[in-house]
């Protein structure tokens, strides 16, 4: 389980990234101090921070520069509500590995941190899990209970889509705009017809629909 | 108000000539009251000497005598005389002797003299003529005239068609007993042309180096006036080209009487930068600050809805669900109210893109981007995006340098309005052309009375459902302009509706759809 830094002092912010990391299977310690929290990470293992830049008794930036000063190097996420690019060339300079602007939505936040301990762990992007379904990104492959299943370009996508955002509602209109460029051709139900080939390949309940909002996978099988 | 230097130009043209006009007509009058003085007495003169000597002159019964008048003392004789002595002497029983003066020939320095253009005419008391010159010979004999009188001399007038008008004075020779005398009427004649002509010569030797005097002054004046001003319309330029947050002094070298102004001038600018610089922070900074407890919103939405997912199959979670997707639309709503914001807090203090921004974009590159940004959005209201190139070479749309960041969003913008003012089903175009970027839709269009008013800050047509700040034409357009570019929002003409974006340089004028 991988742990996480939080260094944030607004703490509605926080306690919702609290509450949302750990659905997502992280461990978060939380600091809203910079003081603290740059102890915090002298005396402790993490495998990511996620730091933000306005603090009080002291600048974000300052914690990181002392940090990569003192060679700790794990990777440092920074949230700031200031996006002007010079402060974010200023951050990643500073030695951030990633910027996320405020407000921002907690699957982002997700797969941002997922992606940076990979990345500093040296591992490839393993293959995803959904109960009974495996994906592996690197070449498209997709299984269920254990068989390969065949699937197409527009099934592998709209998968992809689902399983890399597993807690959410996903909208006709957001996956045609994953599936499909602007050139193409509103078809009124494509959509439906390759849920419908998916459903029939993985499990009729593997996804569910929320009628007049959207599509999701089935919270049931993720065990 | 006039320009001093244009004030200064008309009352010297005007009032200088004026003021020489009014100087020049009262040294003419004066010249000519002292010339007539002059010429008078000399006439009155000249028929005092001629009474006496003519009283003198016993000469005067033999008619045929060929003596020289006694005024000259010369008695000389030419042929041509002769000649008009026997003219004469056919015309009247009376043989008048008639001199011709001209013909006498005077020697030594005769000063400045002119031509004569006196003449004289002496008659008897019945009016036969006794005396005369050539000039003389053809004044005619007024018996009961005295003192002066300007006639017409038709004779002199055949001789020279310009001159006209004599003025001549008769006198009576009433004071002498003998017969011989008595009554005799002397006329002497002047040309009034000559006292014109005095007149014309002096004030002509007057008017000429008075005229080069004025115009040197003028042009001196001038000239003075226009170096003196150069400063201000320096300042003017320097003023102009100025940016709005540039608070630096202008160190021009200017005439004392302008320094006050200067000096205003520079605590003006370090004023409106002060207070633009404090506009932006505030703008900036309220957005920023905006930002934390929006994100803290979107969190707990985020959780909100994925708890519910997890409670999938209670009752009426389709309604529950569609309450959170509101809350995520209005924080959304809220976050790109802020960013407009931001946009619009960092472009419209600008007065000209930075050079170094700029580059020649490839459009079809550049559209496909942000036509794939709205794709989502359009495809939610099951609209279809097109994109035509008006021209038969990509590289001919619109070959101008863009900052291609904000133009993004200016096409961005254009495209978002269309898509969330569309209804359903709509087919949206992007048009590139050689000169302008349309954006045209098959939509209801704007009323009428709401064209104007569209890329007004915040404002929306009332009624609206949508989504939006009302900022997205505004900063449309503050791009645009910074492009030197102009927006311009049409209907569609019928019988097809719609509404039409243009996009085009601000130097060509907008032709109709």
């Amino acid at each position: 389980m991988a742990r996480i830094l939080l260094i944030e002092d607004d703490s509605n912010i926080a306690e919702g990234l609290v509450v949302g990391l750990k659905s997502h299977g992280m461990m978060v310690d939380w600091f809203s101090d910079a003081r603290q929290g740059e102890m915090a990470l002298q005396e402790d293992m993490f495998d990511a921070v996620l730091l933000d830049l306005t603090l009080p008794r002291g600048d974000g930036m300052t914690v990181l520069q002392n940090w990569r000063y003192k060679q700790l190097d794990t990777p440092v996420l920074i949230i700031t509500a200031r996006d002007a690019i010079a402060n974010r060339v200023a951050g990643l300079n500073a030695g951030a590995d990633d910027y996320l602007v405020k407000p921002f939505a907690l699957d982002e936040v997700v797969a941002r941190l997922q992606a940076l301990i990979r990345r500093s762990q040296g591992r490839s992007q393993p293959e995803i899990r959904y109960g009974d379904v495996a994906y592996w990104p690197h070449n498209h492959q997709v299984s269920y209970q254990g068989q390969v299943v065949e699937l197409t370009i527009k099934e592998v996508a709209i998968l992809e889509q689902m399983l890399t955002h597993p807690k959410q509602i996903h909208s006709r209109a957001s996956l045609e705009d994953k599936l499909y460029g602007w050139q193409q051709d509103i078809e009124s139900n494509a959509i439906e017809v390759h849920i419908h080939h998916l459903r029939k390949k993985l499990g009729n309940d593997f996804i569910l629909t929320k009628r007049g909002i959207g599509y999701y996978l089935n919270p049931a099988h993720n065990h | 108000m006039k320009s001093i230097q244009q004030r200064l130009f008309i009352s010297l043209l005007i009032g200088l000539p004026l003021l020489w006009l009014v100087t020049s007509s009262f040294i003419a009058w004066r010249l000519w009251h002292e010339i007539n003085e002059m010429n008078d007495t000399q006439i009155t003169q000249v028929v005092r000497y001629l009474m006496g000597i003519s009283a003198d002159d016993s000469d005067l019964k033999e008619v045929d005598s060929k003596d020289g008048i006694p005024k000259t003392g010369d008695s000389e004789n030419s042929d041509q005389e002769d000649d008009d002595d026997d003219h004469h002497k056919q015309k009247s029983e009376h043989a008048a002797k008639i001199y011709n003066l001209k013909s006498k020939e005077l020697s030594g320095d005769l000063g400045d003299a002119e031509d004569d253009y006196m003449g004289f005419a002496i008659w008897d008391k019945e009016g036969r003529l006794l005396m005369a010159d050539e000039n003389g010979q053809s004044f005619s004999f007024l018996p009961d005239q005295r003192g002066f009188i300007e006639e017409y001399n038709s004779a002199y007038q055949r001789l020279n068609p310009f001159s006209k008008r004599w003025r001549l004075f008769y006198a009576h020779d009433d004071y002498h007993s003998d017969d011989m005398h008595e009554g005799r009427v002397i006329a002497i004649g002047q040309n009034l042309d000559s006292r014109r002509e005095m007149i014309v010569e002096a004030m002509s030797v007057q008017v000429l180096p008075m005229l080069i005097g004025l115009l040197s002054l003028m042009i001196l004046t001038i000239g003075l006036i226009r170096h003196g001003l150069m400063p201000l319309s320096q300042i003017s330029a320097e003023v102009e080209q100025r940016k709005l947050q540039d608070d630096h002094p202008i160190t021009a070298d200017v005439p004392q009487e302008i320094q006050p102004l200067v000096t205003a001038l520079n605590v003006l600018f370090v004023k409106v930068a002060d207070t633009l610089a404090r506009e932006q922070r505030f703008t900036a900074d309220a957005s920023h600050e905006l930002r934390s407890p929006l994100a803290a919103l979107k969190l707990q939405a985020d959780l909100l809805q994925q708890q519910l997912l997890q409670l999938s199959g209670i009752e009426n979670d389709s309604q529950l669900f569609y309450h959170t997707l509101k809350i995520s639309d209005g924080i959304e709503r809220a976050t790109h109210l802020v960013d407009q914001l931001l946009v619009l807090a960092k472009i419209e203090p600008q007065q000209q893109l930075p050079p170094e921004q700029l580059e020649r974009p490839d459009w079809l590159m550049l559209t496909d981007t942000v036509l794939s940004d709205v794709n989502r959005l359009a495809r939610e209201k099951h609209i279809q995006l097109k994109r035509t190139v008006h021209c038969d070479n990509p590289a001919d749309i619109l070959p101008i340098l863009i900052n291609p960041v904000l133009f993004k969003l200016l096409i961005r913008n254009l495209l978002d309005n269309a898509i969330r003012y569309c209804p359903e089903g709509c087919q949206i175009e992007l048009q590139l052309d050689t000169d302008s970027i349309k954006v045209v839709d098959n939509g209801l269009g704007v009323e009428p009375e709401q064209l104007a008013r569209l890329s007004e800050r915040f404002y929306r047509p009332a009624g609206q459902t949508q989504i939006g700040s009302g900022l997205g034409l505004s900063i449309a357009n503050r791009i645009a302009d910074l492009h030197n570019l102009t927006l311009a929002f049409a209907n569609h003409p019928q019988p097809e509706t719609g509404f039409v974006v243009t996009v085009r340089s601000k130097n060509v004028l907008s032709k109709p759809l």
